[in-house]
Parts: C-alpha cells; sequence; structure tokens
C-alpha cells in the first residue's frame, strides 16, 4: 500500500496547515493510501485535547477523529514540553514522539508533504 | 525514503526554524539517512561567520552548521544567488559549497524528500 508523510510546523487557526494536512490525509485514506502525520515545532500545539473553539471547528478534535479512522499521529516530545504541552493533554491515540520517530515514518514512506512557515 | 534534503530559508535569529531545522537535520543522520542542507534567501545569513548572539542567550547558528558535515555527515550548500544579493561572498561564510540554481535543481529533484523551514 502507498503511503504518505505528512510533515506540520505551525500552530492550529493562524495557519492553514492544519487543516490542509486533515483535508489531504483524510482524501488519502479515501483513495487507499496509509498516512503518517508528524507534528513538530508549533504544530504540536493541535495536538492539545483542551482546545476549546466556540463556534469554530475543534482540530483537535478533528485530529482525534482522523486517529479513530487510522492515521498514526506522532507530536515532537521536546517542541511539545518547551510548549507546555504534556502527554495527559494528547488526543487520545496521539503519541509523543522524537525525530527518530519521524525518521521511521518518512523511510516508510514513498511521499514527504511539508508544510512550515 | 533515505535521501533527504534540508532546505533552510530563514535567517538564524528571530524564529527558532533554523535551530529546528539543524534538530531535524542531526536527527535524520542519525538515523543513516542522507541529510544534506541547502541555504536559500536569507537562509544564508545562517553561515555568516561574524555571529555573536550571546545577548539573545543562544549560540551562533554558524558554529553548528560548520561543525554538522563532520559530526554527522550532512553536507551543506549556498545558492550563490542568495548570496550575491545580500552582499554575501564565500569569504564572509564558514565552510560551504557554492552552488548555482542549475545544482539546487538538480539536488532537489535528486532527493526522496525535501523539509522546508
Amino acid at each position: 500500500m502507498a503511503k504518505i508523510c505528512i510533515l506540520v510546523q505551525t500552530g492550529p487557526y493562524t495557519y492553514e496547515n492544519l487543516d490542509t494536512a486533515l483535508a489531504l490525509a483524510r482524501s488519502a485514506k479515501g483513495a487507499g493510501v496509509s498516512v503518517a502525520l508528524f507534528l513538530y515545532v508549533d504544530g504540536v500545539i493541535s495536538v492539545n485535547s483542551k482546545i476549546d473553539s466556540p463556534g469554530e471547528r475543534n482540530l483537535s478534535q478533528l485530529l482525534a477523529d482522523l486517529i479513530r479512522e487510522g492515521v498514526e499521529v506522532s507530536a515532537c516530545g521536546a517542541c511539545s514540553k518547551f510548549r507546555g504541552i504534556t502527554k495527559q493533554l494528547y488526543v487520545d491515540g496521539a503519541t509523543m514522539g522524537s525525530i527518530v520517530d519521524m525518521a521511521e515514518m518518512l523511510e516508510d514512506a514513498d511521499a514527504l508533504v511539508s508544510l512550515g512557515f | 525514503m533515505n535521501k533527504v534534503l534540508v532546505l533552510i530559508t530563514k535567517g538564524p535569529y528571530g524564529t527558532s526554524l533554523s535551530a529546528e531545522a539543524f534538530r531535524l537535520a542531526v536527527g535524520l543522520a542519525s538515523m543513516e539517512m542522507e541529510v544534506s542542507i541547502a541555504f536559500t534567501d536569507d537562509g544564508v545569513f545562517n553561515l555568516v561567520k561574524a555571529q555573536a548572539p550571546g545577548e539573545l542567550d543562544m549560540k551562533p547558528m554558524s558554529q553548528a552548521f560548520s561543525g554538522i558535515k563532520h559530526g554527522f555527515g550532512v553536507s551543506t550548500y549556498a545558492l550563490d544567488e542568495s548570496l550575491r544579493l545580500r552582499g554575501l561572498s564565500a569569504d564572509d561564510l564558514v565552510e560551504v559549497g557554492v552552488i548555482d540554481s542549475d545544482t539546487l535543481a538538480r539536488m532537489l529533484a535528486d532527493v526522496d524528500a525535501v523539509a522546508r523551514f
């Protein structure tokens, strides 16, 4: 099965990158492509289950939905630590990872989609 | 995928992006991936020798990037056009390969993945 790795470096709401990643991941899954998502730098903010966005899409919940649909999601542990996002705050199913996990995702993937600043 | 190009387009201070790019390059290289770095646009300022960011409580990025080849086997390249537009020459920089845009294009086509910062 083909596999893509998506790297998101930006935080939610300020940039559209996570929305793009979520839509791309969903489309890829629908087309039978396996997806791994790595959240790096400010991207890790999206994994915070305490995100509350009255009247707006809740991006961490959408991320959790995606994990339930079988997308592998890992967030950089060091980046999380620097932003006060503990593992307890992570949405269910997301892994606290490292560059090693990113490397393994890349090795397994056929293509990388890098969404940054 | 095993061959990755990290593309650095932003200056060394003001954002954490150069430091994060450095961290990603070192992490991937430690996983025995073939990693190179290309500096373009303001990214070439990362290579300027005379950096003294002590007052920012940071270490010189030029020092970090100058040691990355010997320490981790990561090759570094600067785009000549970006240097010219900023009044910089190879003499102003730590040791780095200077390339033209045709060479950069070939490098971009040759790798499996590009992570842009």
